[in-house]
């Protein structure tokens, strides 16, 4: 009987894996070895250039202005965005007075799709507008300061977007694993003389440490592969390079540059450094536990 | 058990039979002999081309008695082009610019060259050899992308009445004027030069400042291969841009601008000088039209030019033809006719604002109906300006790295030596 079962089972899982492989596993082989080719036109016939791609790659400066406005966009928000999330879901896990709107307007960033996202901020860092114009007609500055468009201040500009995308929503992930912590805990903490903050960093935080690794992991992820639409949309990686990421390297090489097999190049050395952050995020989890 | 089974083998069936239905309806007839697939940046509604398309679509129908399946596409034609060349679904007709992903199509299979059909077809007799000329030169080969339709005038459009308020008499015709010019206007509180820095409008003024002292032979090789930076002249060029953007020539925060701001700006009278191209004219409110006077960007003292310079050119939009369109050659041969056709590019010359690069004369009465503008680029700008190389053709699928090295050039405080380093890293890999 159980025998039976078993067969049953891997005939079920069969389409799902058959799926997976072909459109997971598939294209990633295919990244490998399309990083090996001249391919410099989508229909163009590709030829074999072993390693010329990656010695072309790490010989640019447009690669390692990549990889550095990577390391600083992720090491830099994600230290930030990940306790501020923490801290806002532990106050609505708290179920405060509105905190059923709280959570949709925390919700809200993460609906609102990339373009709309894009046009929105556009309006606001763009020269004559909402940002500019508030800073102005409040004295702080009578500047036409171009935030998208400056090298002093594009990168950092993406970097506040991407707080704003993603903090609200992580917030209401950690606010759903807050909420199945039992109460009794937070109440024997707080008879014991515990105060918010104890019991927000000392008692909830340990408590749900696995899930934080697992939140940040997927903001890792997303900040890296997804987070260059935005750019793409907003600045499309310049001025110069100044927000240009490994992902956009790999969409601008493909697209605007038609070098496919430079682009795939790219796509491996952020393949593995996707891998190296997940790997480095779950030993630090792990180190806390 | 059997009945379970039954029931799967039949959901299974109903799930791919399903499939099989919907991918049946959702395949477009785009292989019957008398329907032309067409891929086009022009549209049909939205735009001040839909008329004029609308009317090509059906002057062809009813002459050809075939259908027209239009796809209409943005910036990314060029990519949606590729991906249905790809599934053996590529259109038989791209009506689009030469720009970019378009010039590399001829190079690599995903259109044919048009020269023998234009002899064949006697279209030489109908097509300015200035316009042939540009749809060729990137190939260097003598064949021809495409059929050329519609090119452009980019003369720098300057607003009398702002220029004026600020003291200043007439159009400055050297940078030196220009840039006395510009504290005059700021001091009014009006901005001088506004381009989209951030994108391809502010890259053509940067092109078209850095080529002043370029010869169009030598900017030819700099603008196809880079070396920016080891030009003498391009270097001239690139440290005149550098003093005209210290010397506040362009709006504050230039940098951080597109072309849709600048047109915004000037239409709305906050900026005293704009470059844009023949295609801005239809839109220009009455008003603004009424004070401005064409003219060009102007030249250094030693410069190549000795006049301010502008643009023009053939390749805004053309024809490409697809591979697929050698199996419908009747049919794209009655297409190109009627494009080329006195009422039709007359109804585009009036809505649109193109310079058609067909041989029809621009005559008082073919402009009467198109934007005053148009006739003043056409008639009074061709005497007060010289012509610069327009650097699409050559630049290719460079165009994007090198507009984000011009972006980076509209920065304050960015020195010669960065620019020309980052115009040539848009070269490298």
């Amino acid at each position: 009987m159980t025998k039976i079962k078993n067969e049953k089972t891997i005939f079920f899982v069969l389409p799902a894996i058959i799926l997976y492989s072909s459109f997971m596993i598939g294209p990633l082989i295919a990244m490998f070895y399309i990083s090996t080719l001249k391919w410099t036109y989508i229909i163009a016939p590709p030829s074999f250039l072993g390693l010329d791609n990656y010695r072309n790659m790490f010989e640019s400066d447009a690669f390692w202005t990549a990889l550095k406005n990577t390391i600083l966009l992720v090491a830099t928000l994600l230290p930030v965005m990940i306790p501020l999330a923490f801290m806002i879901g532990y106050y609505l896990s708290l179920k405060p007075r509105g905190h059923r709107i709280l959570r949709i307007l925390m919700f809200t960033p993460g609906l609102i799709s990339m373009s709309a996202t894009a046009m929105v901020f556009f309006a606001v860092l763009t020269p004559p507008g909402l940002l500019n114009g508030t800073l102005n007609n409040l004295g702080f500055s009578n500047e036409n300061t171009a935030w998208l468009g400056s090298t002093r201040t594009a990168l950092t500009s993406i970097w506040f977007i991407n707080l704003w995308q993603g903090v609200g929503y992580t917030a209401v992930l950690m606010t759903a694993r807050l909420e199945s912590i039992p109460r009794e805990i937070f109440e024997a903490a707080r008879l014991d003389g515990a105060s918010n903050w104890n019991r927000m960093w000392r008692i909830s935080w340990p408590i749900i440490l696995d899930y934080i690794g697992t939140v940040t992991m997927l903001q890792f992820l997303w900040t890296i592969f997804g987070g260059a639409g935005l750019i793409i949309l907003l600045t499309g990686g310049g001025p110069g390079y100044a927000t240009t990421t490994l992902g956009v390297l790999v969409y601008g090489k493909a697209f605007s540059e038609n070098q496919l097999g430079y682009s795939q190049a790219a796509g491996v050395i952020l393949f593995i450094f996707g891998l190296l952050g997940m790997i480095l995020i779950r030993r630090f989890i792990r180190a806390k536990e | 058990m059997k009945l379970s089974n039954r029931r799967l083998v039949g959901a299974l069936a109903g799930i791919f039979g399903s499939a099989a239905v919907l991918t049946g309806l959702a395949m477009p007839a785009a292989n019957a002999a008398d329907t032309i697939n067409i891929i086009s940046l022009y549209k049909t509604s939205g735009g001040p081309e839909a008329a004029a398309m609308k009317l090509l679509i059906s002057k062809f129908e009813a002459a050809s008695g075939a259908k027209v399946n239009l796809t209409e596409a943005g910036e990314g034609l060029a990519t949606q082009y590729n991906s249905d060349l790809l599934a053996g679904k590529g259109a038989d007709l791209m009506i689009v610019n030469l720009f970019d992903g378009t010039s590399a199509w001829l190079e690599n299979g995903a259109s044919v060259p048009v020269d023998g059909y234009i002899k064949q077809w006697g279209l030489d007799k109908v097509i300015q050899a200035d316009a042939l000329a540009d749809w060729s030169a990137k190939t260097g080969s003598g064949a021809i992308q495409g059929f050329p339709f519609a090119g452009f005038t980019w003369p720098l459009w300057y607003n009398k009445s702002l220029l004026a308020k600020a003291g200043i008499k007439s159009v400055p015709q050297s940078t030196d004027q220009l840039i006395t010019a510009a504290k005059a206007l700021r001091a009014k509180g009006i901005a001088p030069i506004v381009v989209g820095g951030s994108d391809w409008s502010g890259n053509k003024l940067w092109s078209q400042i850095i080529e002043s002292y370029m010869p169009p032979a030598e900017a030819k090789k700099v603008f196809a291969n880079g070396g920016y930076c080891a030009s003498k002249n391009a270097m001239k060029g690139i440290d005149l841009f550098v003093k005209l953007r210290d010397a506040g020539v362009f709006v504050n925060g230039i940098e951080g601008y597109t072309a849709d701001q600048m047109n915004t700006a000037y239409y709305t009278g906050k900026a005293a000088i704009m470059p844009a191209g023949s295609w801005a004219m239809p839109g220009t409110p009455p008003a603004i039209a009424k004070v401005t006077e064409m003219g060009g960007m102007p030249v250094p003292a030693g410069a190549y030019y000795k006049k301010p310079t502008a643009f023009q050119a053939y390749s805004a939009v053309g024809l490409f033809v697809g591979p697929n369109g050698l199996k419908k050659l009747g049919l794209v041969k009655q297409f190109v006719q009627t494009l080329y056709s006195a009422e039709v590019v007359a109804k585009f010359v009036s809505d649109v604002a193109i310079v058609p690069g067909t041989k029809t004369p621009l005559t008082a009465a073919s402009l009467a109906n198109a934007s005053p503008l148009l006739a003043q680029s056409v008639t009074v700008l061709p005497s007060k300006v010289s012509y610069a190389l327009f650097p699409d053709a050559y630049v290719g699928a460079k165009g994007t790295p090198l507009t984000k090295a011009s972006a980076l050039a509209y920065g304050a405080g960015v020195k010669s030596a960065a620019i020309c380093k980052a115009a040539d890293a848009a070269y490298k890999g």
